[in-house]
């Protein structure tokens, strides 16, 4: 295996089977599996943004990679060093995201090959579908655009859920169908099923909410088989694992991503500030269900349904969270250059700190370590802590 | 006595207070590469100039970036906390703070007991700190010490980046090129640190009145770019300096005079 990415996923895989996360291990082997596939059999890939619903893809027989989730695992691998700065060495735009300028270097470097195709939605950020958008022509590939209106209503869902019908059609022309969408809906909504006793589970102690945090992104893979074969083991260890131990210990709310290259600063965090960190929960869309009459307009309702689609409701669920939980501080950790969930921080500050709940903003680079300083980090978090604790 | 000291990444300040909360001695060094030895150089320091020794001092609070080097120290505050107590100690009525240091710039917004209630650092990047102000004095041959004066005399300020201290290096030295008029490029590099931090002031909303500490504060220069962006003036203490290493000579008294009340309470109650 000469691609050092597909050889440390297959170290991760092995690890976490030796430390008894198989959950970890399927989920990765999914990853490994499709990187194996574009690149040892040259199957051919088409590259979605995050939000793009994984069941339509999975009707058809192409390989999917979504390009936040594949840039994650590459930050988290550090297959790059100095990767934002390599990136913008080859060409790409300053002001980008990290994320899309790591996947860039991906294919740049020949990590990955050149994909036969980019689908894109206008949510999350726009810099995800321009980025998406200037590559395909880059790469002389189609690029499929979804729009997204973030406004609320039944003329928007039905607006997106016929450009979500549009895109299967225009895909089926291309790629042949590999599935029916009735075994699609099986498959994801028993995995929504699953994902709702996990949440059961986790929701009785708050503390375990980090443990899948690191899987959100299998809301990519709803509409695949092989996620049961995650969640079931993930949801069997919760409940052997699950102890009352943290039920009394200080909970901090931490929004937004984390560094991927240091994911240990929760678990440092714990230590040190002798608190649980609860995480901001990503994969939250109001657990809507799908139907084959309905289809469409549920997975469109699905994109609306998700916590970030509005300032409003992401305060909503992070005030649900501090009631529930019993929260007494908020860490926000701002991605550099996102113009997606930065912003957002100046109005939370303000209702955050109306309630006298300790606010702090971290800011840093998910991706690139060097964007990140961890002794000004720590420094803040010391604070955050003397104001948790009576102010010093 | 009762000793706050601040390990900065430029200097090391210490602040001695008695019991009467009075500051009887302050004291500045360079940090240097050895913390340790700053430590020690600047407590010598501060116990000659209070002419006591060591053993005099009954509780010391160590904070800055070197913090954890105090040894010494009964307890460990960081220098927010520290600059919110150190502006309130010597100005009740701040409810701002501008901290300006060598490497790292922060706005703490204050409440009526001198707490700090939240605050704003900036991000790694050095514009908008004492080492931007370093970079610029380099570029431009002057010795730092002299660039506020120099700014006051501009008739205007050149517009320089406040986002990115190497994009306004390059810009200064394209001003030079130009032959732009020297006091009016360093005006501008004033301007681009005043911008740049009330950036970080807008981001966590301003309550006057305002104090501007920590040795950049000294530049007059500064101080009036940002009197002008704020429309009110601000308050600069005589010592900018030693703002943090106050604070955290006040919570030292507080920290011994808790320790103090928490002795009594457990001595009484053996006695029951």
């Amino acid at each position: 295996m000469s691609n050092s990415f597909l050889s440390k996923l297959d170290l991760a895989i092995r690890y976490h089977e030796s430390i008894g996360e198989q959950h970890m291990a399927y989920y990765l082997r999914n990853q490994l599996d499709v990187l194996r596939n574009i690149t040892e059999h040259k199957k051919d890939y088409l590259v979605a943004t995050y939000y793009v619903p994984g069941e339509l893809l999975e009707l058809l027989d192409v390989e999917v990679v979504y390009m936040e989730r594949l840039a994650g695992l590459a930050a988290a691998w550090r297959i790059f060093d100095k990767p934002v700065s390599r990136a913008i060495a080859k060409g790409f735009p300053a002001c980008s995201c990290s994320y899309q300028a790591l996947f860039d270097l991906l294919i740049e470097e020949e990590i990955i090959p050149k994909p036969a195709g980019f689908v894109a939605m206008s949510y999350a950020c726009s810099d995800a579908w321009t980025y998406c958008k200037v590559a395909a022509e880059k790469y002389h590939v189609p690029f499929y655009y979804i729009d997204v209106r973030k406004v609320s209503g039944n003329d928007q869902k039905l607006y997106l859920a016929k450009q979500l019908e549009e895109l299967h059609q225009q895909l089926k022309t291309i790629f042949s169908v590999k599935t029916s969408i009735e075994d699609i809906i099986d498959a994801s909504n028993e995995a929504q099923n699953i994902k709702e006793e996990i949440d059961v589970l986790r929701y009785s102690n708050p503390g375990n909410i980090l443990d899948f945090f690191k899987l959100f992104p299998i809301y990519n893979d709803l509409g695949k088989k092989s996620t049961m074969e995650i969640l079931k083991p993930f949801k069997n260890k919760l409940a052997v694992d699950i102890s009352d131990d943290n039920r009394n210990t200080p909970k901090i709310l931490w929004l937004g991503i984390v560094p991927l290259y240091k994911n240990s600063i929760i678990s440092d965090i714990e230590k040190r500030l002798e608190c649980k960190v609860v995480c901001e929960e990503m994969f939250d869309f109001g657990g809507v269900k799908l139907t084959y009459d309905t289809f469409y307009e549920n997975l469109a309702q699905r994109i609306m349904c998700s916590r970030f689609f509005s300032l409003e409701s992401r305060m909503e669920a992070m005030f649900k969270s501090v009631s529930d939980f019993g929260i007494k501080g908020i860490i926000h950790f701002s991605q550099r250059n996102c113009r997606f969930l930065p912003p957002m921080v100046p109005a939370i500050r303000k209702k955050v700190e109306e309630k006298q709940i300790p606010f702090v903003e971290i800011c840093g680079d998910a991706v690139d370590p060097d964007f990140f300083n961890e002794e000004k980090a720590w420094n803040q978090l010391e604070y955050f802590n003397e104001q948790i604790n009576g102010r010093t | 006595m009762y000793l706050g000291i601040d390990v900065g990444s430029v200097t090391t300040d210490a602040v001695l207070l008695n019991d009467e909360k009075k500051i009887i001695a302050f004291s500045i060094v360079k940090s240097g590469f050895d913390h340790r030895a700053a430590i020690d150089k600047v407590i010598n320091d501060i116990c000659i100039k209070a002419q006591i020794v060591r053993e005099q001092i009954k509780s010391v609070v160590s904070t800055g970036y070197g913090r954890r080097n105090v040894t010494e120290a009964n307890k460990v505050v960081t220098e927010i906390s520290c600059h919110a107590m150190g502006i309130h100690f010597l100005a009740p009525n701040i409810r701002t703070v501008i901290d300006i240091g060598g490497q790292d710039s922060k706005v703490i917004r204050i409440s009526e007991d001198g707490y700090a209630e939240t605050f704003y650092m900036n991000d790694k990047c050095a514009a908008g700190t004492g080492r931007f102000l370093e970079v610029m004095a380099h570029a431009m041959e002057i010795d730092i010490n002299d660039l506020g004066a120099i700014a006051l005399t501009a008739k205007k300020a050149e517009t320089i980046s406040s986002i990115c201290t190497v994009f306004a290096e390059s810009e200064v030295i394209s001003k030079i090129a130009e032959g732009k008029p020297k006091e009016n490029i360093i005006a501008g590099i004033h301007q681009a640190i005043g911008e740049r931090l009330m950036g970080m002031v807008a981001a966590i909303g301003v309550k006057m009145p305002v104090a501007l500490t920590g040795g950049v504060a000294k530049n007059q220069g500064i101080k009036k770019a940002l009197t002008k962006y704020l429309g009110e003036d601000i308050y600069k203490p005589e010592e900018p300096q030693i703002v943090g290493a106050l604070g955290a000579a006040v919570f030292a008294l507080d920290h011994y005079l808790n320790e103090i009340n928490t002795d009594k309470n457990s001595e009484s109650e053996n006695k029951k």
